[in-house]
């Protein structure tokens, strides 16, 4: 699949019938650095909205409603302990379009224009420009922790990593810092990430081998030293933390994180994500039945394994004076896994609806595309048969063996109160 | 069955209304691995009325969504298990129109099509089932309520539709679920669950011939045939829809939840709309093209409101437009509230006095909103999901992309004229 590499630089093109438009992403990578997150949130803003020669939101808007709705923009995540900085485009094929309109050729120059030529003045970005959208992104963080799901898997995960904060700081950086930054040092970082960030190029569609070359010129990066292997490196937290505030709301949010060291190369990994599966990571959940179903405790209550970072969480929306006994029925389903004290219907269902997730995920252009930056970060490709056939091969006693595994390391408790 | 190709997007359409009355709707995508099946009630939130011996009576609030829960919870069984032993993912959600089942599967289409219709069929309540339930969408209902932009939206709505069916919650309040009886369901079920009022939405990689003769022997088995009685279903509905219409707005409401910074909605409500089928679908399609052109990121006026820090990226808009109501919510989170709802509605008295000001915009918005269909249909649900209803004359996507190319300018602002003539206006600020 990938199609062309040089040092640092890699090309990776899926054909595909299936879909009526094309995508590509250009991935940035870097490790997670603290110095950095503030300046890689300012630079996806303006890489989305400015350039040079769209040196207004309005022309990169317009330009993008004449490619016939071309969807083009950028975010910020992070892999494991990689940063990663994403552009992505989205456009409709040609053979859709109702004037033969060449989108290609406009499309890879625009998107030349975006990367290459930022809109700088005297080597920054217009001060006055910049000011705004910081300003705007300052809120929209502030604004975040409105959302009080939102805050309470931050306060979880700043327990979870309380020795390893790095791991637990928001992808989009610190307010304070972001505060502090200006567009000279924005800009600076720009440069210096152009050059010396890991670059995966991803192209997902019914494109020409003449229609990708122009793409690959378009996006010639320079080459550059790897950047090291995407280390799988399990946490351990030596103690339990536990804390609890209190807000003025009617529900009550209880979140739980357990230590899991099976990262996605073990050979435990498939036997984890089933264990998941079963605890309450799908709607046939031992959680979602004995908690929700037959005990009426929650809306939600659902688990979600991290495998790049070794641990495993679990969110609920509670009664606070249930407080007590979620936290019980919650270890009880946990004890039930390790002995192997739930049907053999359920494991099989399980399995199935896991297999018929995995295959619909073929589905979607935006998740093939995520796998294939995946599979080539992690140098580790697996054809859908064999994900298959090692979901099916996973017993009860594997599944045990991984439970035994999780141990308790935080809890968050965001008690409501209602006093209005 | 009745074929229809789309030779400009290469899509086929099969469609039929069965005996019964139930509407069949197909759209095979061979090249995906996944099939998504919907099956769609006309009876949502708002429907809180049914006839009982002659006359009409109010049923709890959040009666449909309840209905919708404990339909998956048989007499001896549970549904969700049986989607289960096909692998297949499951879900159902109730709107202020409608209620849908639906099911996503790879493999075992024709049993999860089964299954689905059992759902809706063979109802089961008694008292334990229903208290247990009482307690999980209770959580629900205080869940949606902890969140604020939840609270914006649907605030703003119930202001601009006070003490109607539409200014109650989807889910209903806690106090009113708790007076929901078995009776309240089986009658309710039994009104609004009819084959004349169901339509079953099937995309994706299906054996076309197989679906198509399961469903007709499927009919034959369906015990939803009361034909009759969606006469009484549609006086129902229009006697809703005439409460909504006599509600009277209230013009600003102020509630506090402590936030980081207050959100702000603007509700706009428009005249009483009578007009369905195509007609209703371009009306829809010129009111959206109308509200891009203004206020859509590829707008100079969109852009001054950014500059000026009138509009920031939480800013946007709701168009929601149904048999008895239509209405726009604008939404931003701002320091400055007066200063938000006074500039959008200047900006839009502007264009309805001058609409030469955004004549420019059309061609780039239509161009825009072809592209924007065509990748919708990279989907197979976001497809399933747009292949119209009976108000709009089964208008889907594919038939979308030939009336917005179609669509003329003046077309477009003779509406938006008509509705904010017609409007009133409703603030609601979140602190």
């Amino acid at each position: 699949m990938e199609v062309k590499s040089k040092d640092g630089v890699h090309f990776n093109y899926k054909k595909s019938e299936k879909f009526k438009s094309i995508v590509i992403t250009i991935d940035f990578v870097e490790p997670l650095s603290d110095n950095n997150l503030e300046k890689r949130t300012m630079v996806a803003e303006m890489i989305e909205n400015y350039s040079n020669k769209y040196n207004s939101k309005l022309k990169v808007a317009q330009k993008l409603a004449k490619m016939y709705g071309a969807q083009f923009g950028t975010n910020v995540f992070k892999i494991g302990e990689m940063a990663v900085l994403r552009i992505l485009i989205s456009f409709v094929n040609d053979e859709y379009l109702p004037n033969n309109a060449d989108l290609i050729q406009q499309i890879t120059e625009f998107l030349h224009e975006m990367i290459f030529n930022p809109y700088f003045e005297t080597n920054q970005y217009p001060k006055q420009i910049f000011k705004l959208h910081q300003q705007n992104l300052i809120n929209y963080l502030q604004n975040l922790d409105d959302n009080k799901k939102y805050y309470a898997a931050k306060e979880l995960s700043k327990l979870y990593f309380a020795d390893k904060p790095q791991n637990s700081n928001s992808i989009f950086g610190d307010v304070h810092k972001l505060k502090e930054i200006n567009s000279k040092e924005t800009a600076d970082y720009y440069r210096w990430m152009l050059d010396h960030d890991e670059i995966f190029v991803s192209v997902l569609g019914d494109v020409s081998s003449s229609q990708l070359k122009k793409i690959q010129q378009q996006l010639d990066f320079k080459p550059r030293k790897t950047v090291k292997n995407l280390v799988v490196n399990l946490q351990s937290s030596s103690k339990v933390r536990e804390r609890t505030e209190v807000v003025q709301q009617q529900q009550s949010i209880l979140n739980l994180a357990y230590e899991i060291p099976v990262s996605i190369k073990s050979h435990d990994y498939y036997a984890a994500l089933i264990m998941n599966a079963i605890l309450g990571g799908s709607p046939l959940s031992l959680m979602f039945t004995n908690i929700r179903e037959k005990q009426s405790l929650a809306y939600y209550i659902n688990s979600s394994y991290k495998s790049t970072l070794g641990y495993l969480t679990i969110q609920s929306g509670i009664d606070g004076e249930n407080y007590l006994l979620v936290r019980k029925m919650i270890a009880k389903q946990i004890e039930l896994i390790i002995q192997m004290k739930y049907s053999d219907d359920l494991l099989e269902n399980v399995k199935l609806l896991m297999i018929s997730d995995y295959l619909t995920k073929f589905d979607s252009d935006r998740q093939i595309l995520n796998n294939i930056f995946i599979e080539s970060i992690l140098h580790q490709s697996i054809n859908k048969g064999d994900w298959i056939d090692n979901i099916k091969k996973v017993s009860k006693k594997d599944i045990a063996k991984v439970a035994k595994l999780l141990k308790l390391k935080a809890v968050f408790f965001l008690k409501g109160e209602n006093n209005a | 069955m009745h074929k229809n190709f789309y030779s400009r997007v290469n899509e086929t359409v099969y469609d039929e209304v069965l005996d019964n009355g139930m509407k069949v709707i197909i759209n095979p995508k061979p090249s995906f691995n996944s099939a998504y099946g919907i099956l769609t009630v006309d009876f949502g939130s708002i429907n809180n009325l049914i006839r009982h011996n002659d006359k009409d009576i109010q049923v709890p609030a959040g009666i449909a969504h309840f209905l919708e829960h404990k339909m998956f919870d048989k007499k001896n069984y549970d549904i969700s298990n049986i989607f289960a032993k096909y692998g297949s993912e499951n879900n159902a959600f109730t709107s202020f129109n409608q209620t849908s089942y639906l099911f996503s599967a790879t493999d075992k289409i024709q049993e999860n099509i089964d299954v689905l219709f059992d759902l809706v069929q063979k109802p089961y309540f008694d008292a334990k089932k229903i208290a247990k339930e009482q307690g999980i969408i209770d959580q629900e209902i205080l869940m949606y309520q902890d969140e604020p932009s939840s609270r914006l939206y649907f605030d703003t709505i119930a202001n601009l539709y006070p003490e109607s069916p539409l200014s109650n919650d989807i889910a209903g309040s806690v106090d009113s679920i708790a007076k929901i009886s078995e009776a309240d369901l089986y009658n309710t079920y039994y009104q609004y669950y009819l084959a004349a009022n169901l339509n079953f939405v099937l995309v994706g990689n299906i054996d076309v011939k197989q679906v198509i003769n399961s469903i007709s022997q499927k009919e034959k088995e369906l015990n939803l045939t009361n034909k009759g009685n969606m006469e009484v279903v549609n006086q129902l509905k229009s006697e809703v829809n005439q409460q909504i219409e006599a509600s009277k707005p209230i013009s600003f409401n102020k509630t506090s939840m402590q936030l980081e910074t207050p959100k702000v909605a603007l509700g706009i409500r428009g005249p009483y709309n009578q007009i369905s089928g195509k007609q209703f679908a371009r009306n829809e399609l010129a009111m959206g093209i109308f509200l891009e052109m203004i206020f859509s990121e590829d707008s100079d006026i969109y852009q001054r409101l950014y500059s000026d820090q009138v509009i920031n990226e939480s800013f946007g808009y709701d168009f929601d437009m149904e048999a008895g109501y239509q209405f726009i919510i604008f939404a931003s989170d701002t320091n400055e509230p007066e200063k938000f709802y006074q500039q959008i509605m200047i900006e839009i008295k502007r264009v309805l006095n001058n609409p030469e000001l955004i004549f420019n915009q059309f061609e780039l918005i239509k161009n825009e909103e072809i592209g924007e269909h065509i990748s919708m249909m990279n989907s197979v649900s976001a497809t399933a999901n747009q292949m119209g209803d009976k108000l709009n004359g089964y208008t889907n996507l594919f038939d979308e992309v030939d009336m917005i190319s179609e669509m003329n300018f003046t077309e477009v602002i003779d509406f938006a004229q008509k509705f904010f003539a017609g409007s009133s206006k409703t603030i609601n600020i979140i602190e």
